[in-house]
């Protein structure tokens, strides 16, 4: 710190030495200019404070060396006086607008490189996701392919094994596009487009897309009659309820009732709900469920512990609340969400990035 | 309609997923074109006149909107996108600029051969003459010269707005419209951005035909996208 103003003074020097070396061929105003150049070196390098104490050193060596009488603080002609007050306020005018080009620099420099990073960051996620998923379609596709013969063709064993593979290869699927949208959401580079719409169709729409795992299990509607619409961005809301119900099967026995509804709590809030009647979350755990990679029962239950955070971050990033409550039986995962955005107009529909997103 | 087997143009650049669908389609009755570019695939479709084309999203020449306004320049042929999860934006704007349906990977063959078949049966459909006067889906069914629906055997009185987003599903069954294809086709151009009309409309179609509204069975929710008759 200190010694940024040591090379200012350093640097007086320096402009002093040469101006007497070059004196005798100079007049005063021709040696200022050595000295105005001497603060904007300093403005450059060193920074505002440094280079008004080198101008001010500069006055007041150019008066103690140069201006008659020499030696001494006194100024005899007042053509001199001028000349030294234009030569402060033009060093310190030309040290602030150095030292704002080379703010100005800075800043665009970190802006290329933030813009390069998230580019980066994109591009990466994107080639990742496609390499993972390319080859689980692949393997999704074939299997079911296997499944498509006709019947005679296939043991009822190479059947069994052909929907082990498929499966699992659904398995982990779900799981890539998981911790795909759990970066995704934390690197602020998911869309969000959002509308005003009937939470009941994405309730709906959640439960025709779990149809084929939803046929052996119990599992019922609790919709209030006139929901407010909401501004949601249906893919991700769709998926939050997704999770819940997959956690819900999960952690429950086939005998067990899985029910997912919704109702107005407020003026500006409703609430979604997705209930069972299984064996409940273990108490103190209420809150470590919803963070990443945590398991409340990780014996015999396949997942990765992402689905519930995956929940958290968009239900956050659309200004909702989530959490879980224990019922007698069973466990009752509710999340908040607003009924109005600021930005938003009904019948409009807006896309930004989730910058909102807080762990 | 061609009494031989259908031909399908498949335009995907990924070469494990041209070969499962060619012994998958090889097995269930479609002929295979394989292309690995756009440019070549719209080459094809001129040269071979299609039943079906399967368009894949991420093919490194064309995207895929512009890869579905170039076939729908020269072709009225049916065309199925396949997407990945992260080119939602780019599956809906192929099918609001004429794509017929959509498969998102990793997708079951079931499923694509269902999409498939039903593209190309509405496709003859349109082209023969005869249509036929009276649709029936399970407990529903529609006159359509008397405009009378019954679900089960009572009569179900729809406005004139319901029947016609009604007619507009049904008369594409099974294929997914975008909520601004149905908002053009039922309530006109300027309409297009008025997606709370519709949303108003179809709870009403499935408070009057749905056993569980909560969970139509017929009238479904394609989230982000748009609306689906499933016979």
């Amino acid at each position: 710190m200190l010694a940024r103003y040591f090379f200012a003074i350093l640097t007086v020097v320096c402009c002093t030495a040469i101006s007497r070396l070059l004196q005798p061929a100079f007049t005063l105003s021709s040696v200022t200019l050595i000295f105005v150049f001497g603060v904007v070196i300093v403005a450059a390098i060193w920074g505002r404070g440094p280079s008004i104490l080198a101008a001010l050193l500069s006055v007041a060596s150019l008066d103690f060396f140069f201006c008659e009488p020499l030696y001494c603080f006194d100024i005899s002609s007042s053509s001199d006086l001028l000349t030294l007050a234009v030569m402060l306020v033009v060093a310190v005018s030309i040290s602030t607008l150095t030292i704002r080009v080379k703010h100005q620099a800075i800043e665009s420099a970190r802006l290329a490189e933030a813009a390069e990073m998230e580019r980066l960051r994109s591009t990466l996620l994107s080639s990742f996701s496609h390499d993972l998923r390319t080859p689980l379609a692949t393997i999704t596709g074939a299997a079911t392919g296997l499944l498509e013969t006709e019947p005679e063709k296939l043991s009822a064993d190479q059947t069994e094994l052909a929907k082990v593979i498929f499966e699992e290869a659904e398995r982990l699927e779900r799981f890539v596009a998981n911790l795909l949208n759990m970066t995704r959401l934390e690197a602020g580079v998911i869309e969000f487009h959002k509308e005003y719409q009937p939470i009941e169709e994405v309730v709906g729409s959640a439960l025709t897309r779990m149809e084929s795992r939803l046929v052996d299990r119990t599992i019922g509607t609790d919709l209030a009659p006139k929901l407010p619409n909401v501004p949601i961005d249906a893919v991700l809301i769709e998926q939050v309820i997704i999770n819940l119900i997959d956690n819900a099967l999960k952690y429950t026995n086939k005998s067990d009732v899985i029910k997912v509804g919704s109702q107005q709590v407020s003026d500006n809030q409703i609430v979604v709900f997705v209930s069972d009647s299984g064996a409940g979350v273990p108490a103190g755990e209420e809150n470590r469920i919803f963070d990443k990679f945590y398991r409340a029962k990780p014996e015999g239950i396949s997942g990765f512990g992402l689905g519930l955070s995956i929940c958290k971050a968009i239900v956050q990033a659309h200004g909702g609340r989530i959490w879980i409550e224990n019922a007698q039986p069973g466990a009752c995962f509710k999340f908040t969400l607003p009924t109005k955005d600021a930005q938003l107009k009904e019948g409009q529909s807006a896309s930004n990035r989730a910058t909102s997103y807080s762990h | 309609m061609q009494a031989t087997e259908p031909l399908v143009i498949l335009i995907e650049d990924e070469p494990q997923i041209r070969r499962f669908l060619r012994i998958t389609l090889g097995d269930h009755g479609f002929r295979l074109v394989e292309c690995t570019t756009a440019a070549e695939g719209l080459n094809r479709i001129e040269a071979n006149q299609p039943d079906l084309v399967l368009l894949d999203l991420g093919l490194p020449d064309m995207d895929g909107l512009e890869t579905t306004k170039r076939i729908r320049e020269k072709s009225s042929v049916p065309i199925i996108v396949v997407s990945a999860r992260d080119q939602e934006e780019q599956k809906i704007r192929a099918l609001d600029n004429g794509a017929d349906d959509f498969v998102t990977k990793p997708f079951g063959s079931g499923e694509l051969l269902a999409r498939m078949r039903a593209a190309v049966r509405r496709a003859s459909s349109k082209n023969s003459e005869e249509k036929s006067s009276i649709f029936t889906a399970e407990n529903v069914s529609i006159d359509f010269e008397k405009r009378i629906v019954m679900k089960g055997d009572q009569e179900v009185h729809l406005t004139p707005n319901e029947y016609d987003l009604l007619v507009v599903l049904v008369e594409n069954s099974g294929r997914v419209l975008t909520h601004r294809q149905l908002l053009k086709q039922v309530w006109g151009d300027q309409y297009t951005n008025e997606t709370h009309y519709l949303r108003v409309y179809m709870a009403q179609l499935r408070q009057k035909l749905e056993d569980d509204p909560a969970r139509p069975r017929h009238l479904t929710t394609e989230a982000g996208v748009g609306y689906r008759f499933r016979p």
